[in-house]
């Protein structure tokens, strides 16, 4: 008998998918960001602190005892129809038109990527995304066997001079779909402009692409003149991704995909078999807390407090961060993206903040390749302003101290 | 209900508290370590209480006065001698060693001038300190380490557990960045020669006369076992009892317990060796708060010899009520 031991019997059953997933020391170390004394600014949560319960427990009363027999029975895979209606208004609060044939309603718009991924990707297939992008969607898009094509960002949005170079390439192969959060992007916090949306759409339509546009944020506007959404200047090429999950609860997962039918209709059968449909109580919740005027209210009330939050964050960053540091400006939205000086590793960096009790996401974490490490990511949107204050200014000093070891061991020099 | 009549009922089985998570940064693998003990204790009956160290720890202890804690803490706080010393002050009894033993096996400088003065084979070193660099220049330093501890070499924060902010440096130009790495984990780096061979661990248990388990080789897929090999199912193969010749066993078997009552372990450890390809055994580390988790080691030696998780958390806890306060 062979000496060798083997803690997961299964090993030899996991599929090739399955092994990509794995543990990560990152993922331990912000573990312990969970605890009360440390102040996170890891997380991308909502403040659902400030909401008001009593809202919630009145919707939530009267669907469960109006309609109990549907709210608690499986529902079509589609979705329900009357919340479609709603999602409509929510969509055309941003000036995008849009039919309920046409609209797919997910378990947050997380299941949306899942579904997307699995449907278009084929392994070795190109796709191009933001460089820094969003980390759900990477893990989304990964198991499928992509390879990513990482156009940068700036304050606006993804570069289509960068995107359009690579594209015009003759040997490069034609991506599978360009996906973008034009919106106070995760993690950058920037927003895509104008004329970079046109340019988008033009490039799209001049070498056939499909574009993804997430837009969780959209409605979290707390300044500037709203940006119409790339789905409305081409409903063919575009996919639009929503959720209420920033702008009602992220605890109801709800979520949904605007598409053309052929797209829906593939959706439709690849969820009915994750999951056969969402649940019709969370749908039915919304659907009622939507039709009323306390939505509106709860998230002028939310915008407010995430914009006070923003610019004490922004404040302290002028105060407590050294020169060499810069940050996005976010217009709306939960994160802010810190650039610091170019030797600088941020995740390096991490257990030290973790031990001044201020903690962060790392920016390796957004890329596909694991670049961006003088990056960090810091959400607003949770922590309040005492703790803003109070940990900007710990992670400032974190920082120059890093800043001093770098330059003690020579590595602050080219 | 009385606490007598209570008592009487429940065949006097102690009420023991379980120490877990708290701030360090193996706060995950901790709270993985301390549920599952508690899971075992409890399914032998006893009383428990699961305690994440917090600033409320020691107002729990003194108003739950459990008739032991046992410390299933990882890292800083937990393994250091931190723990063990509130709890002398209280004389609370608990599984491990003491105060002592705990802060010399955490810090690595200690540990290992203790088994060179002793005569315990240990890699080759030096130490430097992120102050040492800032002020007094000692960066310049590090062409000499390099030359005498010979490429690879290993640079590792002097006290963190879990092989975090370790790194295996094959070319000088990566060394500057391996510091920084390890100076994230503590104020104190060890630069130290790299032994090829094979990588045991070695784990010690008994008050009066310590006893080994079996020796477990560690052969981690990535060449070195870090993190992401030691927490991740099927990243690791583990032989056990580890492929030496029966000779070399016996001498990694004396060698652990002479570390082991050189730090005057009471109950329990774990000792890390390497045994280079020239069959002299290297002693590493020791620690007093092993892994408790489904992929540690001792846990995983224990059930080798015969002895069930539950098992080994009731031997443990046997041994921490004998010990004199």
């Amino acid at each position: 008998m062979s000496p060798e031991i083997i803690f997961d019997p299964y090993a030899k059953l996991y599929s090739e998918v399955s092994r990509l997933s794995r543990s990560s020391d990152i993922r331990d170390l912000l573990s312990v960001t969970g605890r009360a004394d440390i102040i996170s600014f890891g997380g991308g949560f909502p403040y659902i602190g400030g909401l008001p319960p009593e809202d919630f427990s009145r919707v939530m009363n009267e669907v469960v005892t109006g309609s109990f027999a549907e709210a608690f029975q499986y529902g079509e895979t589609e979705g329900l129809e009357p919340l479609k209606y709603r999602l409509i208004e929510v969509m055309a609060e941003e000036g995008l038109e849009a039919e309920p044939e046409h609209i797919l309603i997910t378990t947050g718009s997380q299941q949306a990527l899942d579904l997307l991924g699995r449907i278009f990707i084929d392994p070795g297939d190109t796709i191009v995304m933001e460089g820094p992008t969003y980390v759900g969607a990477l893990t989304a898009f990964r198991p499928n066997g992509p390879k990513i094509m990482t156009i940068p960002l700036d304050e606006m949005g993804m570069r289509m001079d960068l995107l359009e170079k690579e594209l015009a390439r003759t040997d490069a192969p034609a991506p599978k779909f360009v996906y973008v959060v034009p919106n106070f992007q995760n993690p950058a916090g920037v927003t895509m402009h104008k004329s970079r949306r046109e340019k988008l759409i033009e490039l799209a339509g001049k070498y056939d692409l499909l574009i993804i546009e997430d837009n969780p944020y959209g409605l979290l506007r707390f300044e500037g003149k709203p940006m119409a959404p790339l789905a409305g200047r081409d409903r063919r090429r575009v996919i639009y991704l929503g959720t209420l999950s920033k702008i009602v609860s992220p605890g109801i997962r709800v979520g949904w995909a605007l598409a053309p039918a052929p797209v829906i209709e593939k959706l439709a059968i690849l969820k009915g078999s994750a999951d056969l449909c969402s649940s019709n109580l969370s749908q039915m919740f919304a659907e009622a807390y939507l039709g009323k005027d306390i939505w509106g209210k709860n998230l002028e009330k939310q915008k407010a407090i995430y914009r006070s939050r923003r610019d004490a964050m922004l404040k302290s960053l002028e105060k407590h961060f050294p020169r060499e540091a810069s940050w996005t400006h976010p217009e709306g939205g939960l994160f802010i993206w810190v650039t610091l000086p170019e030797y600088l590793d941020t995740t390096k960096m991490l257990p030290l903040a973790i031990e001044q009790k201020v903690a962060y996401v790392p920016g390796t974490a957004f890329y596909p390749d694991y670049t961006g490490a003088n990056h960090m990511r810091l959400n607003f949107s949770f922590p309040p302003e005492e703790q803003i204050v109070q940990g900007i200014k710990r992670l400032g000093k974190v920082i120059r101290k890093e800043m001093e070891l770098y330059h003690s061991l020579g590595l602050d020099r080219p | 209900m009385s606490d007598t009549a209570r008592e009487e009922e429940d065949g006097m089985k102690p009420k023991i508290a379980v120490l877990m998570g708290g701030r360090s940064l193996e706060r995950s693998v901790s709270l993985k370590s301390g549920k599952r003990v508690a899971r075992a204790l409890e399914s032998r009956g006893y009383e428990v209480i699961s305690l994440d160290v917090d600033e409320t720890l020691v107002p729990r202890i003194l108003s739950d006065k459990p008739d032991l804690v046992y410390i299933a803490l990882h890292g800083k706080y937990g393994e250091d001698g931190t723990i063990q010393e509130l709890l002398d002050i209280i004389d609370v009894p608990y599984t491990g060693p003491g105060p002592m033993p705990s802060m010399i096996g955490f810090n690595k400088v200690l540990s290992k001038e203790l088994f060179r003065a002793h005569g315990i084979p240990t890699p080759r070193y030096y130490t430097l300190s992120s102050s040492t660099l800032e002020e007094m220049g000692a960066s310049e330093l590090l062409g000499y380490a390099w030359e005498k501890l010979g490429a690879p070499l290993v640079v590792k924060p002097a006290a963190q557990g879990s092989a975090l902010g370790v790194r295996i440096v094959e070319k000088w130009e990566d060394l500057s960045g391996a510091l920084v790495a390890a100076l994230g984990y503590d104020d104190r780096v060890i630069l130290e020669e790299y032994i090829k061979g094979r990588e045991v661990a070695v784990s010690v248990i008994g008050t009066e006369t310590p006893e080994t388990l079996p020796v477990v080789e560690v052969v981690p897929g990535s060449g070195f076992f870090d993190f992401e090999s030691r927490y991740t199912p099927g990243k690791t193969d583990y032989f056990i009892p580890a492929r030496l010749d029966p000779g070399v066993t016996a001498e990694v078997e004396r060698i652990a317990l002479a570390t082991h009552e050189l730090l005057r372990c009471k109950d329990l450890s774990r000792v890390d060796i390497i045994v280079g390809d020239d069959n002299v055994p290297y002693v590493l580390e020791l620690n007093i708060s092993p892994g408790m988790t489904e992929t540690s080691l001792l846990p995983l030696a224990a059930e080798a010899a015969g002895m069930p998780f539950e098992d080994l958390v009731e031997k443990l806890v046997a041994f921490a009520l004998q010990k004199p306060q």
